[in-house]
């Protein structure tokens, strides 16, 4: 660890921050106060303030970008708690951490919408030694989402670099890939639509991988040529289980370890609740086991492979955001001189959907604009439809329920 | 209107919705993100603004990253 102390940790070239492992340390153990309801803002000061309550067995809610539950502002004091010595101490201390830590997910029916998790869970997924320890990452995530947190322990683990990349444009994420040597990059298929092609191929990076919404093979020969040395993989996870799977192609595989975890039952895969983070009991199959939503087609029985066909649920995915969009609707129709709205996505080649919406009036002027501007007081960002149609009468275009065309 | 003029329309849309000021005026050299401030979710509100006047999916084949490429990806077609 000596010779490591002085590693970057944590670097963000566009907001000019930067965290060596010896930073790490030292906010750690001089650390006073954690925010235990945090609202992600800004990467390096959640990082910090995440791993702090990690490392002292506190429990941490963690909301969205602009998400509704993030203003309430609340902080624990550290009084009296045994501070680290080493780097070692530390990382040993957050594997072994007993915080619990809540995630927040776009409930549909039956479903949960706050997850807490242990570390064990979050960290199920990492794998530590040589092959790792020279790994260099583009940090691509939103940090206050399961596969963000993944990727920070993986790399912390294994005493990694991280380059934020999280926001920029292009060209800035292509320069930060080429002039730091790049090795690793887990992103959601929305990230590297925005990014391949890259003209000049990046040979550095070694691993690429993909999860959050369903990717294509377009994508992901585009994503070959522009890291000609990379292996490729999509990762099956959701907020519920955090990673079950990854392929290299079309195919999902379940290992032998996770049969006794992972069933396909009526075509849906099912995860076991040792596999969850804590969820309400009565959402279970048998108390046991969690219905995925997500619709499967076993390709070959013996070895286990299947590939998805579709997701049973009715969330659209926005750019890596699952929304639930009956969520939205009962939101839309609660404003003054609206009479109902129907909320669908839209296939679009930046974010995977875009979010829709049609809108009925009752006795009512309200623009698209004046509706955004007062959705913007009540939903996240991803949340806010981007299309608003004004429409006579919303019930002819439904059979009773709702109909979606996703 | 030239088409120029059409899209710093567009974008004053994108922006108007989203609750901040209008441009008076685009160049070519503007990035979308760095110059407009325009994140992911108002890139998909572009794409599909421009679509409905255009009839064209400026993003199909890859990202583009300034006005002047819009505008040669709409003169092209």
């Amino acid at each position: 660890m000596k010779n490591s102390i002085d590693k970057i940790f944590y670097l963000n070239t566009a907001q000019n921050s930067k965290v060596t492992y010896e930073d790490l340390f030292f906010f750690i153990k001089n650390v006073n106060s954690i925010k235990t309801n945090y609202s992600f803002t800004n990467t390096k000061d959640f990082i910090l303030n995440f791993l702090s309550s990690v490392f002292y067995n506190v429990d941490i809610n963690l909301h969205d970008l602009n998400s509704l539950n993030s203003k309430i502002d609340s902080s624990k004091k550290l009084k009296n708690v045994s501070r680290p010595k080493s780097l070692e101490e530390i990382i040993i201390g957050i594997k072994t951490s007993k915080s619990k830590i809540k995630l927040y997910t776009s409930g549909t029916t039956g479903q949960p919408k706050e997850i807490i998790h242990n570390i064990k869970n979050l960290s199920r997924e990492v794998r530590e030694g040589d092959k790792f320890k020279n790994n260099i990452w583009a940090f691509a995530y939103n940090p206050t989402h399961m596969a963000g947190i993944q990727v920070l322990f993986q790399g912390l683990f294994n005493r990694n670099s991280f380059y934020d990349v999280f926001e920029l444009t292009k060209d800035q994420i292509i320069n930060i890939l080429h002039s730091n040597g790049i090795t690793n990059i887990s992103a959601t298929p929305t990230f590297f639509r925005l990014l391949v092609p890259i003209k000049e191929p990046i040979i550095s990076v070694k691993n690429v991988s993909l999860g959050g919404e369903k990717s294509n093979n377009e994508l992901q020969k585009k994503i070959k040529e522009s890291f000609p040395n990379a292996k490729v993989l999509n990762i099956y996870a959701s907020t519920e289980a955090g990673t079950l799977f990854s392929t290299s192609g079309n195919y999902f595989k379940i290992s032998p370890d996770m049969r006794e975890f992972v069933k396909i039952f009526d075509n849906e895969l099912i995860i076991h609740k040792t596999l969850l983070g804590n969820i309400d009991k009565n959402k279970l199959m048998d108390g046991i086991w969690y219905k995925s939503g997500d619709l499967v087609d076993v390709v070959n029985k013996e070895t286990n492979e299947f590939k998805i066909i579709s997701r049973k649920n009715e969330m659209i995915n926005v750019g890596g955001n699952k929304v639930n969009p009956i969520d939205v609707e009962s939101i839309i129709d609660n404003i003054d001189g609206i009479e109902k709205s129907y909320i669908y996505g839209k296939v679009n080649s930046v974010i995977g959907n875009i979010l829709c919406a049609k809108v009925q009036l009752r006795n009512s002027d309200l623009t698209a604009n004046e509706l955004r501007k007062v959705l913007m007081q009540k939903l996240p960002i991803y949340q806010i439809p981007r299309k608003i149609e004004f429409v006579h009468n919303l019930k002819l275009t439904r059979t009773g329920k709702l109909r979606r065309y996703l | 209107m030239n088409n120029k003029d059409k899209l710093l329309t567009i974008i004053n849309e994108v922006l108007e919705g989203t609750q901040r000021e209008k441009m008076s005026k685009i160049k070519d050299e503007y990035n979308l993100r760095l110059d407009i401030g325009f994140d992911s979710f108002d890139l998909a509100e572009l794409t599909v603004r421009i679509e409905e006047v255009f009839d064209i999916d400026i993003f199909e084949d890859g990202i583009v990253e300034t006005i002047e490429q819009i505008l040669i990806k709409i003169n092209e077609k």
